[in-house]
């Protein structure tokens, strides 16, 4: 097959999201030509060409506005990605919307079957999103209601979605669920020792209210009342009130910005990790990206269970299940990893095995690719 | 460690980044290994560097050390390596002798021995079908903790066993070639220990396996090896007399008064003679660098009883009171040997760091403070390391002594001024006090060399002079930048009816040679003329000990009016304050 | 932030002292990468004289980092 996967997101580096297509491309890579191009004016931190790890990838520089009347511009990106003797299929990541339904348009003219991947629900949206985000995603939502015409496959990363097309007409067939990857879930990692006198918590990731790090935070001070030599770690960009929270509490510590280099380095260093979106409507529609990285090291998992992570995970077996907007349930949660290291240690391992099982690029994106090709060969 | 010049890996790190300027010699070093040397490749440069190379370093792929010889277009070949070092790690060449050790359940030692040799041999031979660079091959690290313990030492079969006989076969090994070394870590673990040698973090990360510390010791054990290979041994060593061969001054103490011998302190001295005449029996040429009387130092060598080195063993002494600058490049003259094949040893931070300063070719040792450890700086430094060791290198010594021709000192001019700006000196001249009076009283006493009349006074007797009210007598202090030196000179002037006498003038001589005699003169004779007095007399009653300052007060524009069988008296007219020159000292303070 | 630690790092990352602060990381500068890391561990070990554990060593991700597990260790 010839794939050209679309994306708003940086290639090959930047964020979730281009680790999710990064994932599945270098995966589809070796027995399929693919090729990336990268709508918008900026590729991050990445040169606007190039090629890694067999996948060539393009910058496309035109802004999300000239997206929507650039039909043109469209053609002239796509008609040379084509590969004629090849099935060939667009790859759009993260939905159909207003700024992308061009893609799909032109790319059926062009011969091109079209599969969406879909990661979030524009239907809904947190409290806190602003006003012109949320107007996008209310176009998006309208865009959206005719995707059955627009797309030939959808990918989607849970359940919800998947009852979400089919009420807007998609076949079941033209359907496939396809979990998070796990970057590193083939890395080894040294195992974690259970005799420390330390304990280390460690939440990285972003702070807006959905993220209830200030409850974490709560859980953890008052644990430290009771427990000495217990840490938390803390990474990405911190708002001003969390920092409030925790200037000058010995005990925890904030890295900041954490290069991708050093990410899963610093994952190691902690004791147990800590996943803990609020169980909303948009968080259950899409799925932490994170918890694959987090059970992938070994360590016990705290994790708030939204979308379908219960499908895929036992409570107290694989993780630890907790309820987000207690404090004293972290509290207690957080207590039992550290007075119960041998269970710890098993939630930890038996946690990294169901992510190898669920949650492997390697396994996900054969199960893509069957997808796909499903999808070239049908009607 | 010094030969890193204390610096910490940062340091060197950032020391490798300014463009070298030197025309040195190029060298090209290739290294093969089975591990992460990325620590190690710095380290080395810095060494080769600072012995005047222009390094050129490849690393090979990891652990690709059979691939990269056998292929005749590896970057190891390219432009003409001059020197192939391979670290191969046996823990990681040879697991069963190592971590997988099990009492050779799956391997006998004999089985193990001979894929290890064949091993090495096979790197040889590779190397030697596309090259003929010198070939350096680091050996078997012996096991810390043995698989078996104790039982280990109770019996011949244990892992540390089998590592020592193959590094004994590995020695045949190299001599059955050309230009093949051994980088032997054992040696380098006997001198920092099992504990300091390894890194484990660097291990588990990285496959580095040593820590700084030890990379720095293999990183020397290689550049003795290049030094040796490429004629860099020195080939003299420089020796002072007072409290570096023996304690005590010689001219102070007298022949009983110095300490060499069998008891202590004495057998500091003579464990370090041993070590300096096991150089010289190793081929090594001795010389003597001294402040002191030749008399002084010939008696020491002829005639005290204790003493390990003799005057047969030095092929040039130089005793006297010149510069040590100006006597280093007489010998290197006499001698006829290159000034960077010299070592220079005193116990003296002065004087080292004079030498650094004015001949910075000569590899300066300074002694350290503590005298115990005398013969371990000596044994430690691996200027005189050598791979090759001949007959003739035993009787060089003799050679040199029984050909050379030993001049008179000459006096030289040394532009020192620079360095003696560099010592911030302040010198302090100061009437004398009741706290310093003790000390004026022992200075009178002790003090034979840089001393004019040598009239020994108690402090009752300088009391009375003061209360007398007819006498001046004054205090030297000095500090230098390395410290407080504390009161280190005297001098009494008598005031007479119309002149004024210069009873005693003295000066440790420890501070001989830096310019403050002549502005202790100065001071002194200015207080007198400020009191009215234009004539000056003095006197030079000679000593065995005070030939130091026989021509002192000529050199100061003093006339002689008599001269009786050495004895000279001496006569100076002022008519207005001397000049004094302080611009060699950082303060000059005189409150006379 | 520690003048120290700053001269270090300077001295590892081939970079000017004026550009180490407390946001540096693998991110900001150029030099810093897998051999440059471990010469900094190295070099930051002997200059400060302490041994740090391997998870220390691992939230080793920028200077901010860097200079919270120094002044843990009483530096």
């Amino acid at each position: 097959m010839n794939i050209v996967f679309i994306s708003f997101q940086p290639y090959p580096f930047g964020m979730a999201g281009s680790k999710r297509v990064r994932l599945f491309a270098e995966n589809l890579a070796g027995s399929n030509s693919v090729q990336v191009l990268v709508i918008g004016k900026d590729n991050g931190a990445n040169s606007n060409v190039g090629e890694l790890n067999g996948v060539s990838y393009k910058l496309c520089n035109f802004s999300r506005v000239q997206t929507i009347f650039g039909y043109a511009k469209a053609i002239k990106a796509l008609k040379p990605e084509y590969k004629s003797g090849l099935k060939n299929v667009i790859v759009i990541y993260d939905g159909i919307g207003l700024t992308n339904s061009i893609f799909a348009k032109v790319g059926r003219k062009l011969g091109y079957k079209i599969v969406t991947d879909v990661v979030e629900d524009y239907n809904v949206h947190e409290e806190d999103t602003g006003i012109l985000l949320t107007l996008l995603h209310k176009i998006n939502s309208r865009v959206e209601k005719n995707i059955s015409k627009l797309v030939d496959g959808i990918a989607v990363i849970s359940s919800r979605l998947r009852n979400k097309f089919e009420k807007l007409g998609v076949e079941s067939g033209n359907i496939e669920q396809i979990a998070i990857c796990a970057e590193n879930v083939n890395f080894t990692y040294k195992e974690p020792r259970h005799d420390s006198a330390s304990f280390t918590f460690l939440y990285s990731g972003s702070y807006a209210n959905r993220d209830s790090v200030d409850i974490v935070i709560k859980a953890f001070k008052r644990l430290l009342q009771r427990k000495q030599n217990i840490h938390l770690l803390l990474g990405g960009a911190i708002n001003d009130t969390i920092m409030e929270m925790i200037r000058g509490q010995a005990n925890i510590k904030y890295a900041g910005m954490v290069a991708d280099k050093m990410y899963y380095d610093f994952l190691n260093s902690a004791d147990a990790l800590l996943v803990t979106r609020t169980n909303s409507e948009y968080s259950n529609a899409g799925f932490p990206f994170k918890l694959g990285e987090y059970l992938a090291t070994g360590k016990p998992v705290i994790v708030s269970p939204v979308s379908d992570i219960a499908d895929y995970l036992r409570d107290k077996e694989d993780v630890i299940m907790t309820d987000i907007t207690s404090v004293d349930a972290i509290v207690k949660d957080m207590e039992y990893l550290i007075d119960n290291p041998l269970e710890a240690l098993k939630i930890g391992q038996s946690g990294q095995n169901k992510c190898r099982l669920y949650f492997n690029p390697k396994t996900n994106t054969e199960k893509l690719e069957v997808f796909l090709n499903k999808i070239c060969v049908s009607d | 460690m010094s030969y890193f010049g204390n610096l910490q890996f940062h340091e060197i790190l950032a020391s490798l980044r300014k463009p070298d300027a030197s025309n040195g010699a190029k060298l090209k070093v290739g290294i093969l290994r089975n591990i992460t040397v990325d620590t190690f490749v710095p380290l080395l440069k810095y060494l080769l560097i600072n012995e005047g190379f222009v390094p050129e370093v490849y690393t090979s792929g990891f652990d690709l050390i059979i691939q990269e010889t056998m292929d005749p277009n590896s970057g190891l070949y390219k432009s003409g390596v001059d020197i192939i070092i391979n670290f191969i790690h046996c823990p990681t060449l040879v697991p069963e002798l190592y971590t997988d050790f099990g009492a050779f359940i799956s391997k006998t030692p004999d089985e193990i021995k001979a894929a290890v040799l064949g091993y090495y041999e096979d790197v040889i031979s590779n190397i030697r079908k596309h090259s003929s660079a010198r070939i350096m091959l680091t050996n078997l690290e012996m096991v810390a903790n043995p698989t078996l313990g104790i039982y280990e030492s109770q019996n011949t079969s244990g892992q540390n066993s089998v590592i020592e006989s193959i590094n004994h076969e590995l020695v045949k090994l190299i001599k059955k070639h050309d230009n093949i070394y051994v980088i032997d870590l054992p040696h380098v673990i006997t001198k920092i220990g099992g504990e300091a040698i390894y890194d484990k973090k660097q291990w588990y990360m990285a496959k580095s396996p040593y820590s700084v510390a030890g990379y720095k010791l293999i990183a020397l054990e290689c550049l003795k090896l290049v030094r040796s290979l490429y004629g860099k041994t020195k080939k003299c060593l420089v020796v002072d007399c007072d409290n570096t061969l023996w304690g005590g001054i010689i001219g102070e103490d007298g022949l009983n008064g110095i300490q060499i011998g069998h008891s202590h302190p004495g057998n500091i001295f003579y464990d370090f003679q041993q070590q300096i005449l096991n150089l010289y029996n190793r081929g090594i040429i001795l010389a003597i660098n001294s402040k002191n009387n030749y008399d002084d130092v010939m008696e020491v060598l002829n005639k005290h009883p204790d003493m390990l080195l003799r005057e047969k063993h030095f092929a040039a002494i130089y005793a006297n009171w010149n510069n040590k600058t100006d006597n280093m490049k007489a010998i290197a003259e006499e001698l006829n040997i290159g000034m960077d094949s010299m070592v220079f040893i005193d116990d003296s931070e002065f004087e080292c760091n004079l030498m650094k300063e004015i001949l910075p070719a000569v590899t300066v040792i300074e002694l350290p403070k503590d005298k115990a450890l005398f013969p371990t700086t000596l044994a430690e430094d691996t200027s005189f390391e050598s791979v090759y060791f001949s007959d003739e290198d035993k009787k060089r010594g003799e050679l040199y002594r029984n050909n050379a021709v030993r001049k008179k000192a000459k006096s030289g001019f040394t532009d020192i001024s620079s360095y003696y700006k560099s010592l911030e000196m302040e010198v302090d001249i100061y009437p004398v006090d009741d706290f310093s009076l003790a000390r004026v009283a022992q200075l009178s006493q002790r003090t034979n060399q840089f001393n004019v009349t040598t009239k020994r006074y108690t402090e009752d007797e300088i009391k009375g002079m003061i209360n007398a009210g007819k006498n001046s007598v004054s205090c030297l202090k000095v500090s230098d930048k390395y410290g407080d030196i504390g009161m280190v000179g005297a001098a009494i002037i008598e005031y007479k009816k119309d002149e004024a006498s210069i009873d005693t003038l003295l000066m440790s001589c420890r501070i001989i040679g830096r310019g403050i005699e002549e502005v202790f003169l100065k001071a002194i004779l200015n207080k007198a003329y400020a009191n009215g007095f234009r004539k000056i007399t003095s006197t030079y009653i000679k000593t065995n000990k005070n030939q130091v300052v026989e021509d002192f007060f000529e050199k100061n524009n003093f006339a002689i009016i008599e001269n009786e069988s050495g004895n000279k008296y001496y006569k100076l007219e002022i008519n207005k304050p001397l000049e004094m020159d302080n611009s060699n000292f950082k303060q000059l303070k005189i409150t006379l | 932030m520690n003048e120290k630690l700053r001269k270090i790092l300077s001295n590892v990352f081939e970079t000017d002292i004026d550009k180490i602060n407390e946001e540096s990381s693998p991110d900001t500068i150029e030099k810093w990468d897998s051999v440059h890391h471990l010469y900094m561990i190295m070099a930051i070990e002997e200059g400060f004289n302490i041994r740090l554990t391997d998870e220390e060593t691992m939230q080793l991700v920028n200077c901010r980092m860097i200079e919270l597990i120094l002044k843990e260790k009483g530096i």
